[in-house]
């Protein structure tokens, strides 16, 4: 009979369909996840690193995390005997992270501060950092007195900032805090900024790929770079570190390492468009692959959420009416990013063991998604006709019956374009979880452009995929939705 | 008295005449009394034709009695069930009153037949094969075989309205209320609609008709009933209600109408 085929059985099939397409065993390991390093039966650590701080780390066109940090982490541990999975993150998320017990430690081209000595525990000082000024080539700025009246671009709670913050006393300049260095040198390429601080190795990485800036200014020493634990915690795997390190300084495998990275000479990224889309479409369709899984996952539980919710709201017990409605305030009173936030760092502190990105990811969208779904429940249910419950219940259908066989079917078929709405407006906020190193669609489009400096033709095609997958996912939804709701 | 929880047999015993007998029924809504104090009796088999302007409450007193509304106080009995009494179930009452509404209330998501079969199936678990082969006898009697696979929205308001009424008689119910089954039509298809109904009356079917088509109320029923300010002002047979008003309520009413 028709009208027992309910649009869930519709909604459930096509997300089993669309989990069984991606659920290879790959697709569920956190892709910023590899284990590396020597002694194939040595413990694993899990080592958190920034995503787009080239050149201590950062992915190769292949997709692969390289840099000083991840080498040297690398050489250290083949030293040691011991194993690496790193997990790049963001700088503040991957210090959150090690706050969180989330990573073991973290390696992140971090200066040693008294600040963050108080919370964390650091190696001897591999690397020695030094601050510059970069402007836009030819814009013959010489030094802070040439950024009187203007912006100046530094990043978030790093050494640049307190340096800015320093020469802010002599010099009148606005201080622009951004989170990463593209951010940064897309900031002054775009004019937004006149100058940035950053590091050193940083800039002239950049420089060296063809961001289009120059160094500016004398070089700063700031201070050295260590590696971090949490206070107390891990203190056998500072220990090895600091043997390795020393043993590689030795040998001379540390320099080479640097070599590699700030000694050469590559020059900018020669590729055509064709060229850059042909070797960053490999990344960007893991990126798609885990955008569609975490959506599909989450949407499914947003349903389940969502109905449940959402008949709650039309109960007529209070109480279950006022558990849907706190629920239903609290997630679309909220921002996303809060919430995946609270369940990536804070919730493993309550709950003293870490969680999963995934499991964070999925209840960050899929709380979000039943709230939003609750409410299209309640007010379809509310639109349908009354005259039609009267109908059924004058042919003697009991409350349930006339529920089930009148009500909802109509319901349902009027909630689906607002569901097919509410899956779009998921996908896209399933890129919000790039900021807890989620690795989705756009996190991957930063990676590669962390590395090449081509940010705007890399969130052209990164749009252009978005696109294609929304425009393929609404025609496909839209025609389920003609086959079972005629 | 049967045990109104369990009986399925007819509502009226061979001591009863009066299938539905209305006892000071009074109906609130909030502050707003609609009905205030009615007190009726329908005999098997007899078709009464209530009357009256907008807004007296006739509607309200037709759910009454299949129990669409509570009643606020008063009682209503259905052969031997007490619509006032907490302990009866209402859907045991509902399986011996059809209901027929002004907006036919067709269920769209469901083709002409399966409008017919739902309740059969859901409510008496007949088997699909019995229920559909009753439904398309119904679809017959009400001229409209060729609709069983039809969706209501292809239909014309004097079709829908004719699927609705086979709706209603799917259950045989023994009483059938029509809520001004005819207002909502065009007026070429008025005729249509009361041809069923007439041919109902014929059959013997008790029934109780809100409608202002006197013309109609005149030919088919055996009693008509003017109610206004939520009370039946008056009642009798059609010739004396039409030809003979007493009350000036009625005069004045029947003057706007015919
Ligand atoms: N569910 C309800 N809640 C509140 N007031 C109601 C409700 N249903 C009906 N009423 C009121 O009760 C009164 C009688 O309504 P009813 O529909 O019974 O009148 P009627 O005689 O059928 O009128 P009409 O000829 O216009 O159909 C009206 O004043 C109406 O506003
Ligand atoms: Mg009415």
């Amino acid at each position: 009979m028709r009208q027992g085929k309910t649009f869930l059985s519709f909604v459930f099939a096509g997300l089993i369909a669309l989990l069984s397409f991606f659920m290879a065993p790959a697709a569920l390991a956190d892709n910023a996840a590899e284990t590396e390093g020597g002694d194939p039966e040595g413990e694993v650590y899990v080592i958190g690193t920034d995503t787009t701080f080239a050149p201590f780390e950062f992915r190769d066109p292949a997709g692969e995390l390289v840099g000083i940090d991840i080498d040297l982490m690398k050489a250290i541990a083949e030293d040691q005997g011991f194993r690496v999975e790193f997990r790049s993150m963001g700088f503040n998320a991957a210090l959150q992270a090690l706050s969180a017990n989330q990573v073991d430690g973290v390696i992140a081209g971090a200066g040693i501060t008294e600040e963050r000595q108080e919370v964390y525990d650091f190696s001897d000082p591999y690397f020695t950092g030094e601050l510059t000024i970069a402007a836009v080539e030819g814009s013959g700025i010489s030094g802070w007195g040439d950024l009187e009246g203007e912006s100046v671009a530094v990043k978030t709670g790093s050494l640049s900032e307190e340096w800015a913050r320093e020469m802010q006393q002599d010099h009148d300049f606005e201080i622009n805090a951004l989170d990463q260095t593209t951010t940064m040198v897309e900031s002054v390429k775009s004019g937004h900024d006149k100058a940035l601080v950053d590091d050193l190795p940083i800039i002239a990485y950049g420089i060296q790929q063809g961001s289009g800036l120059e160094l500016v200014s004398e070089p700063e020493p700031t201070g050295d770079y260590g590696f971090m634990v949490n206070k107390g915690e891990n203190q056998e795997l500072l220990a090895m570190f600091n043997e390795g390190l020393n043993n590689l300084q030795e040998s001379g495998e540390y320099q080479e390492i640097l070599d590699h990275y700030i000694g050469g000479e590559s020059g900018p990224d020669p590729s055509t468009f064709l060229g850059l889309l042909a070797t960053s479409i490999p990344a960007l369709m893991v990126g798609l692959r885990n955008t569609l899984l975490i959506t599909g996952i989450s949407f499914a539980i947003a349903m389940a959420l969502g109905l449940m919710f959402g008949f709650m709201k039309l109960s007529s017990n209070i109480i279950l009416r006022g558990i849907a409605t706190t629920f239903i305030a609290i997630f679309r009173g909220t921002p996303v990013l809060v919430w995946a936030f609270f369940f990536y760092f804070g919730l493993p502190q309550v709950l003293g063991t870490p969680i999963s990105i995934w499991v964070a990811g999925a209840l960050t969208l899929s709380l979000n998604g039943a709230a939003y779904i609750a409410e299209i429940v309640r007010g379809s249910v509310q639109s349908v006709d009354p005259g039609q419950a009267e109908a059924a219940r004058s042919l003697a259908l009991t409350q349930g019956q006339s529920m089930r066989k009148v009500v909802l079917p109509q319901a349902f078929k009027m909630m689906t374009p607002s569901l097919i709405n509410q899956l779009v407006i998921m996908l896209k906020d399933s890129s919000l979880l790039l900021a807890i190193g989620f690795g989705e669609l756009l996190y991957q489009a930063q990676q590669i452009y962390a590395a090449n400096f081509r940010t705007t033709e890399v969130l052209l095609i990164v749009a252009a995929i978005y696109f294609v997958a929304i425009w393929l996912l609404t025609g496909l939804a839209n025609y389920a939705d003609r086959r079972v709701n005629k | 008295m049967p045990n109104p929880k369990t009986s399925t047999i007819p509502l009226v015993t061979d001591d009863e005449t009066n299938v539905i007998r209305i006892e000071n029924l009074r109906k609130s809504f909030g502050d707003h009394e609609v009905l205030k104090g009615v007190n009726a009796n329908v005999k098997t088999g007899e078709v009464v034709c209530i009357i009256g302007p907008s807004g007296s409450g006739k509607s309200t007193l037709l759910r009454c009695i299949n129990g669409l509304e509570t009643i606020t106080s008063g009682d209503i009995w259905l052969g031997g069930f007490s619509l006032a009494d907490n302990n009866v179930d209402l859907n045991e009452v509902r399986k011996h009153v059809g209901m027929v509404f002004q907006h036919f209330n067709l269920f769209p998501n469901m083709t002409v037949l399966e409008n017919i079969t739902l309740a059969p199936t859901q409510v008496k678990k007949y088997s699909q094969d019995r229920a559909q082969q009753e439904a398309r006898e119904l679809l017959h009697r009400v001229g409209l075989e060729d609709k069983a696979d039809a969706r209501p929205d292809s239909l014309s308001g004097g079709q829908k309205q004719r699927v609705a009424i086979a709706r209603a008689l799917a259950m045989k119910p023994e009483i059938m209320l029509f809520d001004e089954a005819t207002s909502a039509l065009d007026p070429e298809m008025v005729g249509e609609v009361l041809g069923v109904i007439r041919s109902l009356a014929e059959e013997g079917m008790t029934m109780v008709l809100v409608t202002h088509e006197m013309g109609f109320a005149r030919e088919v029923a055996d009693r008509v009933a003017f109610i206004d300010s939520g009370v039946i002002q008056e009642h009798g047979s059609p010739e004396q209600i039409f030809g003979n008003p007493t009350s000036d309520r009625l005069k004045d009413f029947l003057s706007k109408v015919l």
